[in-house]
């Protein structure tokens, strides 16, 4: 490709001399390496026609341009992670060229270094948890008798179910805690909106979990026992990943630990 | 996810991951759902900065285009997507990161009415992408 006509799509970086399997790059693109020092950046040379600045300027607000172009960069991502340590790049992460890649990447080479180095030996997993079941307050009461009974009846739900909320909130806060204890490092993110996740239920934990691939089997079993515990009180927990470590890509000074906006 | 990664060749020291997720808990559901991706993709993940400066929708703003690309209000609530409105106690998903109250929830609700009002009133037709503008950010190459 002309030089003008393409852009380089940067995935993520990688330490220098690992061994993976190379996957396929977005839309078919071939995924090379730049090696700068001790970091490796997994790249795809793309045109610019398609995946230009001016490209991503129209479509920045295209949920389905979007979505394509997010599905493609973590597909690469995901297949890097099952086999080697790899710190996730965030969109657009384009450049003109490798040269202006490599100058940034010198640019910024300590702090990438040790953004890795955090990374070293550890996936990302995802938790979740939602409530599934809402157990009817007073439902096998016989009925009111009179307007004041009715109202102090629902006066008597209300705290039932505000009382309810509270241990449910407890529990899951518990939940997380013990997640965490497995964890090198956790982040909790804001529930998802119920219209994108397509779940119904509501969501009462979104958090996200680094942890040591050698720890991947006893984190799942600890989630296992712990979903079994949230079932009783008509709560789920589920388990996703591994992912790669994107809530725990950014700088060291724990901004990846708090919430999302 | 499907399993798209080969049999590895690795280097001794580093334990293949297995491919696909780990589940617990409610099954049928998909393994790495858009919802999942997108909000690391878009919005997690280092930067490195570089030649090229394009500033992202605010995912929050996606999602909600997200969702008047998926059904109209009305629709929505037909659907049983209401997290906006209704008895707090019921339906509102807790948020127990930043205690979201039902004033949040209201304030949100007016910030989707007026986004949807605006969209209304530019006549847009979702999804279709708006001719090139510049974001009036231009970067100097260096």
């Amino acid at each position: 490709m002309n030089a003008a006509d393409s852009v380089v799509h940067a995935y993520g970086l990688v330490p220098t001399g690992s061994v993976l399997t190379i996957p396929d790059g977005i839309d078919g693109s071939q995924v090379t390496t730049v090696t700068i020092g001790p970091l490796t950046v997994l790249v795809s040379e793309l045109s610019a026609r398609a995946y230009g600045a001016d490209v991503w300027r129209a479509n920045a607000e295209d949920p389905r341009w979007l979505e394509h172009i997010v599905q493609e960069h973590h597909r690469v991502l995901q297949a890097v992670v099952e086999e080697t340590d790899v710190l996730p790049l965030r969109l657009p992460a384009i450049h003109d060229d490798t040269l202006g890649l490599e100058r940034a990447v010198r640019e910024q080479q300590q702090l990438l270094e040790a953004a890795l180095e955090r990374l070293r030996g550890h996936v990302e997993l995802g938790a979740k948890a939602f409530l599934v079941e809402q157990r009817p307050v007073g439902a096998a009461d016989p009925p009111p008798t009179s307007g004041r009974d009715y109202l102090a009846r629902r006066s008597a739900e209300a705290d039932d179910r505000a009382r309810a909320r509270t241990r449910r909130q407890a529990e899951v806060e518990e939940v997380h805690r013990t997640l965490a204890g497995l964890s090198t490092d956790c982040a909790v993110s804001r529930p998802q909106d119920p219209a994108l996740s397509g779940r119904r239920e509501p969501m009462l934990l979104n958090a996200a979990y680094l942890v040591r691939r050698a720890d991947l089997e006893r984190f799942v079993a600890l989630a296992e026992q712990l979903h079994e515990s949230l079932a009783a009180g008509g709560m789920s927990l589920e388990i996703t990943g591994p992912w790669p470590p994107y809530n725990f890509a950014d700088a060291a000074d724990g901004s990846m630990t708090e919430p999302a906006r | 996810m499907d399993d798209s990664s080969s049999p590895a060749r690795r280097s001794d020291s580093q334990p293949t991951t297995r491919a696909g997720p780990t589940f617990v808990g409610t099954r049928g559901q998909p393994a790495q759902s858009l919802a999942d991706v997108l909000e690391r993709v878009l919005d997690k993940g280092i930067v490195i900065v570089g030649d090229i400066q394009v500033r992202l929708l605010d995912i929050e703003l996606l999602t909600i285009k997200v969702r008047l690309m998926i059904a109209s209000v009305e629709r929505a609530r037909e659907m049983g997507i209401n997290w906006w409105e209704g008895d707090p106690f019921v339906s509102t998903p807790q948020a127990m990161v930043d205690g979201q109250s039902e004033g949040d929830t209201r304030e949100l609700q007016s910030r989707v009415e007026a986004l949807e009002q605006r969209l209304a009133e530019a006549g847009e037709e979702i999804p279709a992408a708006r001719p090139a503008e510049t974001t009036g950010e231009r970067h100097e190459r260096s």
